[in-house]
């Protein structure tokens, strides 16, 4: 990558984010980076306004200091697990799974990711360096703590891993991707992007909530950050931050726009202090000691061992880093008021009582919380993104604007307990081709399967109905025939390809959810229960309720049902058909095709001819002759191949003319086909045998035509 | 083709309870997946793309399966017998293309015969390049109005080398394109046959609906299944021979002409009589070999074959194995001749498999090979085509192979010796139909069976009954209590329907 911009910093990082703001500013523009196209290309701001305590974003989503404590100790929990209190901590056994702690980043490549100057300022203030962060500092200016920031930056630097190569990002593309496919959800959009559907002139309205914090990211090396974004459980085992399903392109060019503006930053205050080199062998020690294997894990076997800190039902709610003033030497978390509140509420419930017992609702609720399912969507009313960021979920078809939101935004997940097959779960959560909804451009993440398994296995439990809806899709028993579903699904039925899509076809109207994965994806019961009434299965849902009133309505829905479960092999709805299905194509072919059906202007024993040159004509095998001949396209044999009445096939070309009336008592006897596919056709006329051959002049413009009578050869140019 | 299917529930309405009773009573021969025992199903693999709707089954000389598909294609399966039936191991070639909607298709000395809507082609690979290059017009002559319904079958060649076709009676709009044939189709509802030297068809026997199989027996006589509908009160098998007439009156027109074998007959045919009176009324009229009772001994009968595997399939051999289209399986025929006439017993075979059954046939190793349609109907299978396998166990079936009329009783065979039973449990009714233009009839006159003196032969192979009400041109339908072999095996099918047309004299 090849920087033109030069950096306006100077100073240490807490100054960064104001000089990055800067650069968000029209002002700015003319220094921002030229791409290869013309258009000046802004760095990204990182992080539009500090974060002055440790983020964690479903907190400050779902808690306000006015929330009364039966709220807010909820937001104590979440805080217990999401900010690690409990690795050290521990948690008495019935509070374990819920406050259980959530894995800080793998350092065992740190030093392929950073230089050792951002190590050794992330470890000697976390905070200064990035805001917000959930990292605690741990160093107060003790008499030591130089030497010890100075041996825990060695050791880290010294961690490195080569990584595959990856390929050069194109910035510009990169912020693009990163506004759309919905980073924004929770990091900071740049102000100098306009999601599309802002009005010209309008200011974008800037997000409520703090954006976690991404201040790291230009201080990656650029080809791990890249990496990191193509496959960020690599280092960040938690999920928190889910894997977006970034090709490797993808995640390159995201990196080259969050490295815009980056420029090597050196630690003057390390320069300054001009500490001796400590040894890397002292870091890995001090990283045990210090227990920061609690958190991030043992990178490289550090052996010795950190003395337990005390258990969560012994700590005094007043004291460390509850207390009103942080006494030095313990880990400082730059906790808010709110936050404070929130833990000491947690602590002083958990050290009172066993854990209650969590419904499966509240289970689901309560992963879907610290996982931040809840930054894009909503369930029960609780989440979804605020306005100001769900304006950047976009959709990439035209088509789909009249659907308004639902076009846009991630589901509602009201009912997907019930909704969704558990196969089709695991697919959403862990594997390929799971979102149905290719209209979106926001995609559904990936958040790891530790993560989600408890997920796929309580959501059925916490959205089961109590009634529940009864469908029979055993098909056989009971006459359900996909044909009639088929019918029922076509233009002249119920008409769901007006909206719905299936396989590779688009449907004739908006681009709902295409249905060719309806069996696999949705529980049967659920498919019926939306059928029959679509608002109060799915509120807002524009499906329409086609089937209120129908008295056979059983039964057709589980004909649909049997059609989409056999939708391999069965003829396509009406409406989704069309000629392109059955049209035969010779010129596709490359040889002469010969197609035998009732066709308009040569009967009901008709042979038609098609020719790869483009001329065509047909035979008529009762009147022994050919009757017409046309140019362009051949035939479509859609009413022969598909239909039960089998109506008539129209010539589909121009210049159609017909042909001259037989001479003589002709009978047919056949036809031969020459090396190349043209026939020859066979009859005797008066009793004499005739051979009679159209052949496709080399240009294009006609026939030749050949009569061979008795062994005699007679020959005449059609064009027309 | 097929008729337009009654659905089952209708049906089931129709028969009443017997006809519920019976229905569940064989629940399980309808689950697709159903296993039995016996035969193991083998469902091909079929090439992405390719529409195998297959309508035809030709075993050529070297064990490869010609298979003809109603988009009017011919494709050669190098492999038939191959296992897993994979696309790969089956080997499709295309061998012919561009006919249309062929729906019979016959290896008859050195070439393939199929039928299109308007001709019996004969396909020929004469550069020995593994595609047909000669398609040539061995039969031809019946009248094709655009009509949906103007399907025509076979061909099959008789002892002389004569050919046979069946062609369905004409419904549905007729074309005015088509010229002549769109004013009157000549020979619809008929059996034709193309002299051997000719190629020109002729009307050979009249009176079918919907006539969708046609095929021979061991012995070389042709026979024809056909549809419920009008003038059909449920399916039969009728035997095809010069000059009979087996009951749809849309064929009565064409016997007004000079070339017709048969004589239009006086005055107006009656409906509304039984199916036992009009055999006694209606000289012109000859009775089907066998009834299907409707629903219970299959719902839509299509192509059939006869069982020349010495034994391989089973127990069955020189018996006729008839395709099932709405219930998607396949049905067992055993005839005998009495009074010169064939005549016999329907039993239920299979049932349930992936699609309707359009062809039956048998590859080298004696495994039964049925290629499947549904297009324009519905059944039970709801694979819209496919070609399956029945592949002989090993493990034979304890069925009753044949029943035969006793001039005072009938006989059953078991396939192997059984147990003495508790026989006077058996379930017996006689019944006959409406001979009518409505749709399709009830069963009609029914009465039980008088049943008394059960005598199983000593070897176990055979029981007699004495019938005290036997009445011919009626079906007589037996559902057997429980029997086991002697090796302990259960009796796989209890129900079997004797259509006694004639009462033996001996």
């Amino acid at each position: 990558m090849n920087y033109a911009w030069s950096s306006l910093h100077s100073q240490i990082a807490p100054l960064r984010r104001s000089v990055s703001r800067a650069l968000a500013l029209p002002g700015a523009a003319a220094l921002a980076w030229l791409s290869a196209g013309s258009s000046p290309l802004a760095a990204h701001p990182l992080q539009a306004e500090p974060v002055n305590h440790a983020y964690v974003f479903t907190f400050d989503q779902f808690n306000l200091p006015e929330d009364p404590d039966e709220h807010v100790i909820e937001g104590g929990y979440l805080l217990l697990g999401e900010l690690n209190c409990t690795s050290c901590h521990a948690a008495p056994k019935s509070w374990a799974d819920r406050v259980s702690p959530k894995p800080a980043p793998d350092l065992s490549a740190a030093g392929s990711r950073l230089d050792a100057d951002t190590l050794w300022l992330m470890i000697r203030s976390p905070q200064h360096r990035k805001k917000g962060t959930q990292m605690p500092g741990l160093f107060a200016g003790e008499a030591g703590d130089a030497e010890k920031v100075e041996a825990l930056t060695e050791y880290l630097a010294s961690l490195k891993k080569t990584s595959e190569v990856m390929p050069a990002g194109k910035a510009e593309h990169g912020k693009e991707l990163y506004h759309k496919v919905g980073c924004v959800a929770c990091h900071e959009p740049a102000s100098d992007y306009r999601p599309p559907k802002v009005a010209a002139g309008a200011e974008v309205e800037k997000p409520g909530l703090a954006s976690v914090p991404i201040a790291l990211a230009d201080a990656y090396d650029l080809n791990e950050l890249a990496h990191f974004l193509h496959n960020p459980f690599s280092q960040r085992h938690s999920g928190r931050m889910p894997d977006m399903r970034l090709s490797k392109q993808e995640a390159a060019d995201i990196a080259a726009y969050l490295h815009l503006g980056r420029e090597p930053q050196a630690a003057a205050e390390r320069a300054a202090l001009k500490i001796p080199s400590q040894g890397i062998e002292k870091g890995r020690e001090l990283f045990a000691q210090m227990n920061c294997v609690a958190c991030h894990g043992d990178p490289a076997g550090a052996g010795a061992v950190a003395k337990p800190a005390a258990e969560l039902v012994r700590l005094k709610t007043t004291a460390g880093c509850l207390a009103e003033r942080q006494p030095s030497g313990i880990p400082r978390y730059d906790l808010n008021d709110l936050q404070k509140r929130a833990l000491r509420l947690a602590i002083l419930a958990i050290q009172k009582q066993e854990a209650p017992k969590q419904t499966a609702k509240e289970k689901v609720d309560w992963q879907m919380t610290r996982l931040n399912c809840y930054a894009c969507h909503d369930r029960n009313g609780k989440g979804g993104p605020e306005d100001p960021r769900a304006q950047y979920f976009g959709s990439n078809d035209g088509s789909a604007e009249s659907l308004g939101e639902l076009a846009h935004l991630p589901p509602n997940l009201d009912s997907t307990g019930r909704k969704l097959t558990a196969a089709w779960l695991e697919k959403l959560f862990w594997g390929e081709g799971g979102s149905v909804r290719p209209y979106m451009d926001t995609r559904m993440p990936a958040f790891g399967r530790a993560q989600t398994q408890m997920l796929i296995s309580l959501l059925p439990e916490a959205d089961k109905r109590e009634k529940p809806v009864a469908i029979d899709v055993s098909g056989l028993a009971k006459h359900h025939r996909a044909e009639t579903g088929r019918q029922l699904m076509g233009a002249t039925g119920l008409a769901c390809v007006a909206c719905h899509g299936l396989k590779e076809r688009k449907s004739l109207g908006p681009p709902v959810i295409r249905l060719t994965h309806t069996v696999e994806r949705l529980q049967p019961e659920y498919f019926k229960e939306l059928l029959l009434n679509p608002q109060a299965t799915q509120p807002g849902t524009m499906m329409p309720p086609m089937f209120i009133g129908r008295k056979k309505a059983d039964q057709e829905i589980e004909s649909i049902w049997t059609y989409l479960k056999e939708l391999e092999g069965q003829p396509l709805p009406e409406g989704l058909l069309s000629t392109e299905d059955f049209e035969l194509k010779p010129e596709k072919a490359g040889k002469p095709v010969v197609f035998r059906s009732f066709i308009e202007g040569a009967g009901s024993h008709a042979i038609a001819v098609g020719f790869p040159e483009g001329v065509h004509a047909t035979f008529d095998a009762v009147q022994v002759r050919w009757t017409q001949r046309w140019r362009g396209r051949f035939l479509d044999a859609m009413s022969n191949w598909q239909s039960r009445e089998m109506l008539p096939i129209k010539p589909l070309g121009t210049d159609l003319k017909e042909m001259p009336k037989a001479e003589g008592s002709r009978v047919f006897s056949g036809y031969r086909l020459d090396k190349g596919g043209v026939p020859t056709f066979l009859y005797s006329q008066d009793g004499i045998p005739v051979e009679d051959t159209l052949r496709p002049l080399k240009n294009g413009t006609g026939f030749e035509h050949e009569v061979k009578i008795n062994g005699k050869v007679q020959k005449e140019v059609l064009s027309w | 083709m097929v008729v337009p299917f009654v659905s089952l529930w209708q049906a089931v309405k129709k028969h009443g309870s017997m006809g519920l009773a019976l229905l569940l009573g064989c629940g399980s021969a309808l689950a697709a997946d159903e296993t039995n025992p016996y035969y193991r199903v083998v469902t091909y693999e079929v090439p992405k793309g390719l529409n195998l709707e297959a309508s035809g089954l030709a075993v050529l000389p070297d064990g490869k399966l010609a298979v003809s598909i109603r988009r009017g294609e011919v494709w050669i399966i190098q492999n038939p017998q191959a296992e897993p039936a994979t696309v790969e191991k089956l080997g499709y070639k295309l061998f012919a293309s561009g006919m249309h909607e062929i729906l019979g298709m016959t290896w008859h000395e050195g070439a393939l015969y199929v039928t299109q809507r308007s001709e019996v082609t004969r396909l020929r690979d004469t550069d020995n390049d593994g595609t047909a290059d000669e398609y040539m017009t061995v039969a031809q002559g019946w009248g094709v109005s655009g009509a949906y319904h103007e399907y025509a079958y076979g061909p099959v060649f008789d002892r002389e080398g004569n050919m046979h076709n069946t062609l369905n009676c004409s419904m549905g709009k007729k074309w005015a394109g088509a010229g002549e044939e769109g004013v009157h189709p000549v020979w619809r509802g008929w059996s034709v046959m193309t002299p051997k030297g000719s190629s020109k068809a002729s009307g050979f026997s009249a009176g079918f609906r919907s006539p969708c199989g046609i095929g021979l027996n061991a012995e070389g006589d042709i026979f024809a299944t056909d549809q419920q509908g009008n003038w059909m009160p449920t399916n039969p098998l009728m035997h095809i021979r010069k000059g009979a007439y087996f009951s749809h009156a849309d064929s009565l027109e064409d016997m007004k002409r000079a070339d017709s074998p048969i004589k239009y007959p006086e005055g107006k045919q009656p409906d509304g009589i039984t199916v036992a009176e009009a055999m006694k009324q209606l000289p012109y009229y000859t009775p089907p070999a066998v009834w299907f009772p409707y629903v219970k001994f299959g719902q839509s009968p299509t192509g059939f074959r006869c069982d020349e595997t010495g034994g391989k399939f089973g127990p069955f051999e020189k018996q006729l194995f008839v395709g099932e289209f709405v219930l998607s399986g396949v049905t067992r025929v055993s005839l005998e001749k009495v009074g010169g006439e064939y005549q016999g017993a329907c039993f239920p075979f299979i049932n349930g498999l992936q699609s309707a059954v359009l062809a039956v046939n048998f590859l080298k190793d004696g495994s039964m090979i049925l290629g499947q349609s549904n297009r324009g109907w519905n059944s039970y299978g709801n694979r819209p085509f496919g070609i399956q396998r029945l592949v002989p166990t090993g493990k034979q079936p304890l069925e009753v192979q044949k029943l035969e009329a006793l001039k005072d009783g009938f006989r059953f065979t078991f396939t192997r010796p059984v147990k003495p039973a508790n026989w006077t449990q058996t379930k017996a009714q006689s019944f006959t139909y409406i001979f009518t233009a409505k749709y399709g009839s009830p069963e009609v006159d029914t009465a039980p069976l008088k049943l008394n003196g059960w005598q199983l032969s000593k070897d176990g192979l055979s029981l007699t009954v004495k019938c005290a009400n036997l009445r011919p041109g009626y079906v007589h339908e037996f559902e057997l209590p429980e029997v086991n072999a002697k090796d302990g095996s259960p009796l796989w099918h209890r129900l079997s329907a004797y259509t006694l047309n004639k009462i033996p004299q001996e």
